[in-house]
């Protein structure tokens, strides 16, 4: 079980790490693609569609690595001013909801890619991509999401998370 | 279901879920699923709240909001921004709260550096503050000045709030940039004059101290070698815009090439510091494009359900003339950003201000550095100002919350001034894309 968790750390890990690097293999695209544009080689077609698909690798990528760094924007108002033991039990409730939120997404997103696999419909920007493809990353993105909201629900509930806290940790 | 009943579940879904904690974007995602079981059919809607989180991440429009990150933490973590904020520092002398000025000046270049206010506070803050406060200057002039030219990098272009505000309205991304650079060298005029004033009519504020004995030449070459060749980068970005080389879009990476270009020719530049610039570009976006795949969606299913028209049909009984229209959205902004980040903010206005907007026949772009305006002064605003929390974060362990508090408050009665006055005189936001236009 230690290794498992071990192993899936890992990958969330590179999960994380990937958009960083990502976002400069970018920005050299799209600067190469501006230099040969201007300098009467042609722009690179395919270019602005690697781009586009690459945001949404980074955005759904890193999504459970920045949720167990407590990197999201969290609205702390109403929880910062409750007492800890009901603050404790509040954060259970919220993340259970949020669990409850990339779960949901995470089932439709593999029924609504499976339905995309099985119809073989195509998509096409500057070039042509299976549809199922670019829809596969949001429940890849989100159960991750999940697993963390579960993480941390067993973490705030066995005492060795605070609340407030940025650790995930729980299993 | 009422127009109101949809309105009032799809926001209460969304304010109960961030006020008890969980994640923005989780909460938007949330309404979503809400809205999708209730308003798109079911089963049907939530296959399609899939395909939409796709369809809103799947834009070029968006590259520049991580771009521009990516140019601020380059500077940042490199420490060539450092490097400005000293030389700046020593270019100044003999002027009342001189420090203070050198916060107000040194803010206004790294905003065309970085885009990012945050950035912006929490480096004048680590570099400035302590030489302030052992130079016996007052803890309210140390951390005000800070605090308000803290959110000039939100006017000033390059701005990613700006990018993010064009990517989601469909204001033209160039034309916000480019407006945007009059009302920030306008604050940043306001705010130096404020403080040479205060100081002069109260030396005690911040105590004129000895300066070592310097050239001439030795205080303004650290400002030709580390500040002038920086601001090239300025002018990569603005300049390939209006040069037709490149797209509002693709400047952006040329300005994050640029900037390790620069970082390089300074010999800041390592393995080591641009991982980390890479890292904290990667999770800031993370958490950016998430919060849009959300919001998008919210945006459609609140027309969807009918809130959006209503809520429009009801304004449009009440007939408000364009000026009062703009009034309120900037006093429900202001409001909203004494408890929430500006994003959120964004997020939730939008849906509803834009079609408002269009309805009242505003100038968009305009619209949008007043909107840019009201989110900075909100980032300010007591008691959850995020760049408040932010100085809190780099200040002495002596300076209060009530501290800055009160450090803040003659910089927001400020940026209000300017507020109403570019809502009384458009042509100050409008002049400048007009001319570009031609």
């Amino acid at each position: 079980m230690r290794a498992f968790i071990a192993g899936y750390d890992r990958v969330i890990q590179f999960m994380g790490e990937l958009p960083g690097y990502l976002i400069g293999l970018m920005a050299i695209g799209i600067g190469t693609e501006v230099a040969m544009r201007n300098f009467g080689f042609g722009g690179i077609v395919w270019m602005l569609g690697l781009v586009e698909y690459g945001i949404l690798i980074v955005a759904l990528s890193g999504a459970a690595w920045v949720l167990r760094l407590g990197r999201h924007v969290t609205v702390d108002i109403v929880t910062n001013s409750l007492p800890p033991a009901l603050r404790r039990r509040v954060e259970i409730g919220a993340y259970a909801a949020a669990f409850g939120i990339a779960a949901t997404l995470t089932v439709y997103g593999v029924v609504t890619a499976y339905e995309s696999y099985m119809s073989g419909s195509t998509i096409f920007k500057s070039f042509e991509l299976k549809e199922w493809v670019p829809v596969a990353a949001v429940p890849l993105g989100m159960a991750p999401v999940a697993i963390e909201c579960l993480r941390r629900m067993r973490g705030l509930a066995s005492g060795r998370v605070a609340p407030g806290s940025t650790a995930s940790e729980g299993f | 279901m009422e127009w109101y009943w949809a309105l009032a579940s799809l926001i209460g879904v969304v304010v109960l879920l961030m006020f008890a904690g969980v994640p923005v974007a989780l909460a938007f995602f949330g309404a979503n699923v809400f809205g999708a079981i209730v308003f798109l059919g079911g089963e049907a809607g939530l296959g399609q709240l899939v395909q939409n989180v796709v369809d809103g991440l799947v834009k070029f429009s968006l590259a520049p909001i991580m771009m521009f990150v990516l140019m601020g933490e380059i500077m940042f973590q490199t420490g060539v921004a450092f490097r400005a904020i000293d030389a700046i520092d020593r270019l100044i002398s003999r002027v009342p709260g001189r420090l203070s000025i050198v916060a107000v000046l040194g803010g206004t270049v790294f905003a065309t550096l970085s885009g990012s206010s945050m950035a912006n506070t929490a480096l004048l803050g680590t570099t400035l503050m302590p030489e302030m406060r052992k130079r016996g200057y007052h803890k309210y002039m140390a951390m005000g000045p800070i605090l308000g030219t803290g959110g000039i990098a939100m006017l000033i272009p390059p701005s990613g709030m700006a990018v993010l505000l064009g990517s989601l309205s469909g204001i033209s991304i160039a034309g916000i940039l480019i407006a945007g650079a009059i009302p920030g060298v306008i604050m940043a005029v306001v705010h130096f004059s404020y403080v040479v004033i205060r100081c002069t009519l109260n030396p005690s504020l911040a105590p004129v101290y000895d300066q070592p004995e310097m050239t001439f030449w030795e205080r303004v070459k650290p400002f030709c070698v580390y500040v002038l060749p920086l601001l090239s980068l300025f002018g990569v970005v603005v300049g390939s815009i209006l040069g037709g080389i490149a797209t509002p879009t693709e400047s952006a990476a040329l300005g994050a090439i640029g900037a390790v270009v620069a970082a390089a020719c300074y010999g800041a530049l390592d393995r080591a510091s641009l991982r980390r610039a890479l890292q904290e570009t990667g999770k800031i976006a993370v958490m950016i494009f998430f919060i849009i795949a959300a919001s998008l969606t919210f945006s459609q299913i609140l027309a969807f359900s009918g809130a959006t028209n209503g809520l429009l049909n009801l304004i449009r009984q009440v007939e408000p003339t364009p000026v009062t229209l703009v009034c309120g959205m900037m006093i429900i902004m202001l409001l909203l950003g004494c408890f929430m980040d500006p994003l959120s903010i964004l997020l939730i206005t939008l849906p509803f201000f834009m079609p408002l907007a269009e309805l009242v026949g505003l100038n968009l772009i305009w619209f949008g550095v007043l909107m840019l305006l009201a989110l900075e002064i909100g980032q300010t605003t007591p008691p959850f100002g995020m760049l408040l929390f932010c100085m809190k974060g780099v200040a002495p362990p002596d300076i209060t919350m009530k501290d800055i508090y009160i450090a803040v408050t003659p910089f927001i009665l400020l940026e209000l001034c300017i507020l109403a006055f570019l809502i009384a005189v458009p042509s100050v936001v409008t002049w400048l894309p007009e001319l570009m236009k031609g």
